[in-house]
């Protein structure tokens, strides 16, 4: 075969595959009805099963009321944010988004719409509907980007055998640090050596230390975003966290952790009876229910100067790409409305936002709980959540937190250089992109 | 009757113009060309889809600000430049993923080497050894993640309370900066057991007329072993060594699963730096002009190894000089 020929020869197949493959390519579009009587809306989540089902069948009961809208959903059991990102960037985003901590990030970058034109139109109460501190996690610069959909304050979780064994009263609101502390002596119990039960958990994770440095009167960021996190209430705060472990000794230490094994942490040590009390939030209900014989209630924080605690929301947001607002719109407000929001607590999914819907028997006294269970902390506990500082570089400032908070709880650095470290770096982060 | 007509001059035709026969064009050789082209395109159209075009992409997106959510946003040299001028983290990642490599790969290799050598040897049940080296590499490294977290426990973890017998206080591996690297070297070299198979195979081509000729003319097993065993050897363990590398640099899973990086970024390695960049911290024209200076940094590595192999690797094939 002459080169010439070989050459137009391998140009020929070389052109027919590339054709080939754009073709394949090219033709997978969003799949969404033309058809201008029926509409299916894509929603992205993240979660589990028990998410998975809960959504589908909010989106089923909003599509009774709205026969010509359906939903689907396309659940990510892992990285979210990976998932989301990388199908917006090849043009196959969803419509309707579940979104939690990404607010500023999408916000600022026109991912989401802002909603306030609709919720006036519709003449939505968000104070009334969700209390006056859950409706400002979702907004940036002003404007209503999301709408609360599930929202858990964190709580503290105690174990009621260990309690009366050791003769202390139930931890409650008007708890004091001084009366944690006291409580969490007398609940850490030694033998040979060895720490049969440990009174309380601290742990690296923000909502912990975070926690305590607003009951200090601290923050980190301030109005204008300028972190704030090396002033002395956050020192003061950290000092004390960090001697609940290495001082008073009644806490595990990250080491003590390491010992108990890969993925052991608060939740864990607390469903094997071997905690007396720790902060978390409503998913570890159905752990502690599954266990039997663990005699267990909730409670809402103690206070230090001031009371504030850290909720785990998630809200629904409306994709700047989707070709149907206003369906969107018309399916999220049913979902967040009493009717909607039913099946969350039905299922044991999570707490919902609807205030009213946390404050109703179905909540309060749920199908599923074995046990009496004091629900009510959740409500109480929404009065003061805090609003975590969240800007559009929330990932990087909590892996710098987490890198020099870890060191710290190592007791390789003092709190002060740890939080000095830490003012540094983030006034580096947030000073540029 | 033609008188004079010379019939022998007029039958003979003249060659010199009479066109040859026509080639045909479809012959053999371009039927097993096509053939060969059928064949292959299933590969050519999946490296042409996924990894040549995400490679143009990759370097496109190097000279861009992007972060898949707005359109990519020309900025030239800037990540570039950043990344030498601009990033203290990066500084320390690239001198946690080389000396990680630095540490796993010559191990390895000296390991698998000595492990073949020992395997190698006819006796009873030998079977069963070479099935024990080799079973960790197939454990999937989530599983052995997970195990190694166990074994490098502060405390109740088998290394240290192994160490303990012999009166050593263990570091606290993972959670200490200085031993978290060593710690992840030793979940790596547990998996040396792809390589000694490579080796044993080697091993076992070895001619073992050379080795019985060696020991008649008097060399002792030390000798046989470095003078014939290890050069006959020394393609496959070229073999190792560039693929160790190039995966070595690569390392991801363990540090992501065990350490996520830590403690304060101790074992932050280059492609876990990479992943966070692009997908958490918004900045994917970052990211792809990290990953194309990994490119660039295996590279140079292997073909430095390529270069200075001629000195030490023994080909038999080879017609010496």
């Amino acid at each position: 075969m002459s080169a010439l020929a070989r050459r137009r020869f391998l140009g020929a197949t070389g052109a027919l595959l590339l054709g080939g493959t754009m073709a394949g390519c090219g033709g997978s579009g969003s799949g969404a009805g033309g058809d201008s009587e029926s509409i299916t809306l894509t929603m992205t989540a993240w979660g589990g099963d028990i998410d998975r089902k809960t959504y589908k069948q909010r989106l089923d009961m909003a599509s009774k009321k709205y026969p010509h809208i359906e939903g689907t959903v396309q659940l990510t059991p892992g990285d979210y944010l990976q998932k989301l990102t990388t199908a917006i960037a090849g043009g196959a985003g969803p419509d309707l988004l579940e979104i939690a901590d990404h607010v500023p990030a999408f916000a600022s970058k026109n991912q989401i719409r802002p909603l306030d034109d609709y919720i006036e139109q519709s003449g939505m109460d968000l104070t009334e509907m969700f209390g006056d501190r859950t409706p400002k996690i979702f907004q940036y610069e002003g404007k209503q980007y999301g709408l609360p959909d599930r929202s858990g304050a964190m709580v503290v979780y105690y174990n009621r055998k260990m309690f009366d064994a050791a003769e202390v009263e139930y931890p409650s609101k008007e708890w004091t640090w001084d009366d944690l502390l006291n409580a969490a002596k007398k609940l850490t119990i030694r033998e040979g050596g060895e720490v049969k039960q440990w009174g309380f958990a601290t742990i690296t994770w923000w909502p912990y230390w975070m926690t305590f440095m607003y009951q200090n009167g601290g923050r980190v960021l301030d109005d204008d975003n300028r972190p704030v996190i090396n002033s002395p209430e956050n020192v003061e705060a950290m000092e004390w966290y960090n001697d609940l472990a290495w001082k008073h000794k009644v806490s595990p230490t990250l080491r003590d952790f390491a010992n108990y094994g890969e993925g052991v942490g608060p939740d864990q040590l607390f469903a094997q009876g071997k905690l007396a009390m720790e902060i978390t939030g409503f998913w570890n209900i159905a752990a502690a229910n599954s266990v039997d014989g663990l005699d267990w209630d909730i409670a809402p924080l103690w206070h230090g100067k001031e009371a504030a605690t850290s909720a785990f929301f998630t809200g629904l947001a409306i994709s700047a790409n989707t070709k149907h607002p206003d369906e969107v719109w018309k399916v999220i407000e049913y979902m967040v409305s009493e009717e909607g929001q039913r099946p969350i607590i039905d299922n044991g999914e999570d707490a919902p936002a609807n205030i009213k819907v946390q404050e109703s028997d179905a909540f309060l006294k749920p199908v599923w709980a074995k046990r009496e269970v004091n629900m009510k902390a959740f409500a109480e506990s929404s009065d003061f959540i805090f609003i975590p500082p969240i800007t559009v570089h929330w990932n990087e400032m909590l892996k710098v937190c987490g890198d020099n908070i870890q060191l710290m709880m190592n007791n390789e650095v003092t709190p002060k250089k740890a939080l000095d470290t830490i003012q540094t770096e983030l006034e580096r982060i947030m000073g540029r992109n | 009757m033609g008188e004079g007509v010379d019939v022998r001059v007029r039958s003979v035709a003249p060659m010199v113009e009479k066109r040859p026969t026509a080639k045909p064009w479809w012959t053999q050789r371009r039927r097993e060309a096509l053939w060969f082209y059928i064949m292959a395109s299933p590969w050519i159209a999946g490296f042409l889809l996924f990894m040549g075009g995400p490679l143009v992409a990759s370097l496109y997106l190097s000279f861009t600000d992007y972060d898949l959510l707005t359109p990519p946003e020309w900025v030239g040299l800037d990540n570039y430049v950043r990344m030498f001028t601009d990033d203290p983290r990066f500084w320390k990642v690239l001198r946690n993923t080389t000396v990680y490599t630095l540490l796993v790969v010559p191990i390895t290799t000296v390991l698998s080497v000595w492990l073949a050598a020992l395997l190698h040897k006819p006796l009873k049940g030998m079977r069963v050894f070479r099935t024990i080296v080799y079973v960790p590499a197939l454990v999937p490294i989530v599983a052995s993640a997970m195990l190694f977290s166990w074994v490098l426990a502060p405390d109740a973890g088998l290394l240290n309370r192994t160490l303990a017998l012999v009166g050593i206080d263990g570091p606290a591996w993972l959670l200490d900066e200085t031993w978290v690297i060593p710690g992840l070297v030793m979940m790596s070299v547990w998996g040396v057991g792809t390589g000694v198979v490579l080796l044993l195979a080697g091993m076992q081509g070895i001619p073992p007329e050379l080795l019985e000729a060696a020991t008649i003319d008097g060399a002792n097993p030390r000798q046989r072993f470095f003078q014939i065993t290890l050069p006959m050897l020394s393609p496959v363990i070229l073999f190792n060594v560039i693929m160790g590398l190039i995966g070595t640099f690569q390392v991801f899973s363990q540090v992501y699963i065990l350490t996520g990086g830590g403690p304060n970024d101790a074992s932050m390695m280059l492609v876990p730096y990479i992943f966070e960049e692009a997908f958490r911290n918004f900045r994917m024209g970052y990211a792809s002009a990290l990953s194309w200076l990994l490119f660039l940094i295996i590279m140079t590595c292997t073909a430095i190894v390529f270069k200075t192999s001629s000195r030490w690797v023994f080909y038999e094939s080879e017609v010496r000089r």
